[in-house]
């Protein structure tokens, strides 16, 4: 029964040469408070039982929330002006990257994207919002898939008054605000539970709550028209998704080597066999790559490429999570096909991150549409500063 | 032009300075391109361009300037040397090819352990250009390289004691054109393979040395075996003591700090902008295939990791360039990995008309030269400087801590 307990590893050997490069000293002290509260609050055990419904397990959800408000952590992002922390996105990425190591599950990625997006996008009534978000009071849900809005919102509008359906949000069911894909615009709509329904999904990954829409005259508090709008909200979800899955491929790849140290076979660990060593070599090297990919989206995300770096990061990143994590259940034989095992939640958890936003191809030819763009404009895409 | 390493204390200043310098100094792209690749090919006509742009980085300090001063270098910071590795790799300029281990493994293995005549012999040499080749690997003596059977025996000689040297080298890069050979030979049979090895500074003129290349599956020869009988090592030329050459060659092993590669992976950027640039320009056929559309943009991303990769090692090894990491090897797979994907998608790219021997570069396709040929001589750097075998050894032994193979 305690299999899973024993194949838990601890990272701290590991810290300095598995962790993205950050500068300040601000972010290593978020870091390894976030990591503290979580190792504890968060482990593997709690993790299960939320994911088996156990007792009042389901509460760990709420409870990490209510934490991460008052930790400061749900305000990271948010400009200090509108009372967060304004660490910007290098903190929001420390942030998800360390929910991902965890595989926390809440609506994390969807609030704190939209947080951003109305940063940059909302007028003073709804920046008034951002206070609330980082007390966490409530909670934003966005599509799951901003590249399929076509096909999955049937939303129209009269004057504010928002109508129709939309599949597939990410978020909470209990989220306050969506922001939707109206007509032309996008709009934050608010969910009053009277105008507006939704309905939850059971989705593969048990962590990660999924829902439909239905509104009738759901009120619009805000609308955008530009495109701009539609591009920030895909980079910001990027850039958290890319950073979840640098966070969550670490965890469980190193959890499998442990495993391998500690599994005899033979007579002797499987971790002594040439065949396994080099298949978590291949896992490193896919990992170190990754965190640096995700680094590159971070360290663009200011300038006039962040749009294009945030996209192709997710896709070459969330494909190396999924490698990594199916990796990661082969490696452990017949217990990683389990249900009390880890393996299977990272693997779910890669597939709905690769899943999200947009398919990884759609994310890489406009990445390449955009690399020649810039190109033709006389621009490298490729600076990195020193 | 004076000496550029005036400017290097303001590194701004430093780097237009040797933008200006080297679009001065370098002939047009084609004569440049014509010249790098007689590497393996024309000895006599490579050794003369490698020495003609030795005595132009000469001129203006930029020869040994990361040499420590006692050793006649400038001994210049690590964000210099970046500096001047960036851009050589945005001007294209000739890779120093000839001189790699006259430049870097001659210095860090001498100047540690080499006595006061070899130092004032040998790195003076060395700074005057004599190139220099290593001798390590055998035919029986590959990634095992501790496995290695060349012979040396101690000869007494009123003439001056000697070790006569008997055995065989291979992979022995530019030993066509070394002047001397840094050798790893057996000098005793009966202890442990690590114990029993010496480390030697061999004349490549002395007699018994002979060279012959190896002809490569890219139809060049950069390498050679080397085949030594009774070949005399006056013993003022074993380096450090005898039977302890195991230990003198991990400085030499190590005396890559990532520079190398940084440049290297510098100028791959360039190159895959150049061959997308070159793409658009003329509208390429292949730039409408999904397919290798998304190749192209996910190795662009890979790219980018490795180089971000790259700076988080230089940024290690000026804290601590001791503290023990497996990020080196990482680093050499990733990139040959990559140089081999990114090979394998022009190849296809080009179709047949990158089939031939001398295809017509920049062709309706937009391949720069010949996709074949980077192909093919990438598994020279899947393979050599310890094959990515050996390093997925050392990233689960010494960076996950699984255990030693028996």
């Amino acid at each position: 029964m305690l299999h899973w307990q024993a194949a838990r590893r601890e990272t701290d050997g590991f810290k300095q040469e598995n962790m993205m490069a950050v500068e300040s000293s601000e972010l290593d002290a978020l870091r390894e408070s976030i990591a503290e509260v979580l190792a504890a609050e968060c482990d593997s055990r709690k993790l299960h039982d939320f994911v088996d419904g156990k007792d009042n397990a389901r509460e760990l959800e709420t409870r990490l929330w209510k934490q991460a408000a008052e930790l400061g952590w749900l305000g990271v992002g948010i400009s200090e002006a509108n009372g967060g922390l304004g660490l910007g996105v290098e903190g929001l990425g420390t942030l998800h990257q360390e929910l991902g190591r965890r595989l926390v599950p809440g609506p994390y990625i969807a609030t704190l994207a939209a947080a951003q997006w109305i940063e940059a996008f909302g007028d003073d009534a709804a920046k008034k919002q951002l206070a609330p978000i980082a007390a966490g009071e409530l909670s934003i849900a966005v599509p799951a898939s901003i590249s399929a809005i076509n096909a999955t919102s049937r939303l129209s509008a009269k004057g504010n008054a928002v109508s129709g359906s939309m599949k597939s949000l990410l978020g909470s069911p209990a989220a306050r605000y969506a922001l939707l894909p109206v007509a032309d615009a996008w709009s934050l709509v608010e969910l009053d539970g009277k105008a507006s329904k939704l309905s939850a999904r059971r989705p593969w990954d048990p962590t990660r709550a999924l829902f439909d829409l239905e509104c009738q005259g759901a009120k619009a508090v805000l609308s955008v028209k530009t495109p701009e709008a539609g591009w920030r909200l895909a980079r910001e979800l990027s850039l958290a998704v890319a950073c979840d899955s640098v966070g969550a491929a670490e965890t469980i790849y190193l959890q499998t080597v442990e495993y391998q140290k500690t599994r005899v076979q033979f007579e002797r660990p499987l971790a002594s066999f040439q065949a396994l060593k080099h298949r978590a070599a291949n896992l490193k090297i896919a990992h170190d790559t990754a965190r640096h990919v995700a680094g590159q989206a971070l360290a663009a995300s200011e300038g006039p490429d962040a749009d294009l770096w945030a996209g192709l990061a997710k896709a070459s990143v969330t494909d190396a999570f999924v490698f990594i994590a199916s990796d990661c259940l082969q490696l452990h034989g017949g217990v990683g096909y389990t249900w009390e095992f880890d393996c299977h939640l990272y693997v779910k958890r890669a597939r709905l991150n690769q899943a999200l936003v947009g398919t990884n191809e759609s994310q890489t030819d406009t990445a390449f549409d955009a690399i020649v763009a810039a190109m033709k404009q006389g621009r490298s895409t490729l600076e990195i500063s020193l | 032009v004076s000496n550029l390493l005036a400017k290097k204390d303001n590194l701004d200043e430093f780097r237009l300075a040797i933008r200006a310098w080297l679009k001065d100094v370098l002939p047009p792209a084609e004569d440049l391109e014509r010249q790098e690749n007689m590497c393996g090919r024309d000895y006599a006509g490579f050794e003369k361009f490698q020495n003609w742009w030795m005595a132009e980085l000469k001129k203006v300090g930029l020869w040994t300037p990361h040499w420590p001063v006692e050793a006649g270098g400038a001994g210049i910071s690590l964000k210099q040397q970046i500096v001047i590795a960036e851009e050589m790799a945005r001007a294209a300029a000739p890779r120093r090819n000839m001189f790699v281990i006259t430049l870097n493994h001659v210095p860090a293995t001498l100047i540690p352990f080499g006595t006061k005549y070899q130092i004032e012999k040998y790195v003076a040499g060395a700074a005057n250009g004599e190139v220099w080749c290593q001798g390590f690997s055998e035919p029986g003596a590959g990634s095992d390289l501790a496995g290695l059977r060349c012979k040396a025996e101690l000869v007494k000689d009123p003439a001056g004691d000697y070790y006569r040297i008997n055995g065989q080298k291979i992979w022995s890069s530019m030993s066509k054109h070394a002047r001397y050979c840094i050798l790893l030979a057996r000098t005793d049979f009966n202890v442990r393979k690590h114990a029993g090895i010496s480390y030697f500074l061999m004349d490549m003129k002395a007699p018994g040395v002979e060279v012959r290349p190896i002809r490569q599956a890219t139809d060049r020869a950069e390498f050679s075996e080397l085949f030594l009988t009774d070949v005399k090592i006056p013993v003022q030329d074993l380096l450090g003591q005898e039977n302890k050459g195991w230990t003198v060659a991990q400085a030499t092993l190590a005396s890559e700090r990532g520079v190398i590669a940084f440049e290297d992976t510098e100028r791959k950027r360039y190159e895959m902008e150049a061959v997308l640039k070159k793409a658009v320009e003329k509208d390429a056929a292949w730039l409408k295939d999904a397919q290798l559309r998304r190749e192209f943009a996910r190795h662009l991303a890979t790219l980018q990791g490795l180089r971000r990769l790259i700076r988080e090692l230089l940024e290690k090894n000026e804290i601590d360039h001791n503290a023990p990491t497996v990020l080196p090897s990482v680093i050499k797979v990733v990139q040959t990995q990559l140089y081999q994907d990114y090979a394998d998608l022009l190849t296809r790219i080009g179709g047949v008309e990158g089939q031939y021997f001398e295809p017509e570069p920049w062709d309706a396709n937009g391949i720069p030269g010949d996709a074949m040929h980077d192909f093919l001589r990438s598994f020279g750097n899947t393979i050599a400087g310890g094959t990515n075998e050996i390093q997925r050894n050392i990233i689960s032994e010494r960076g996950l801590g699984m255990p030693r193979e028996k």
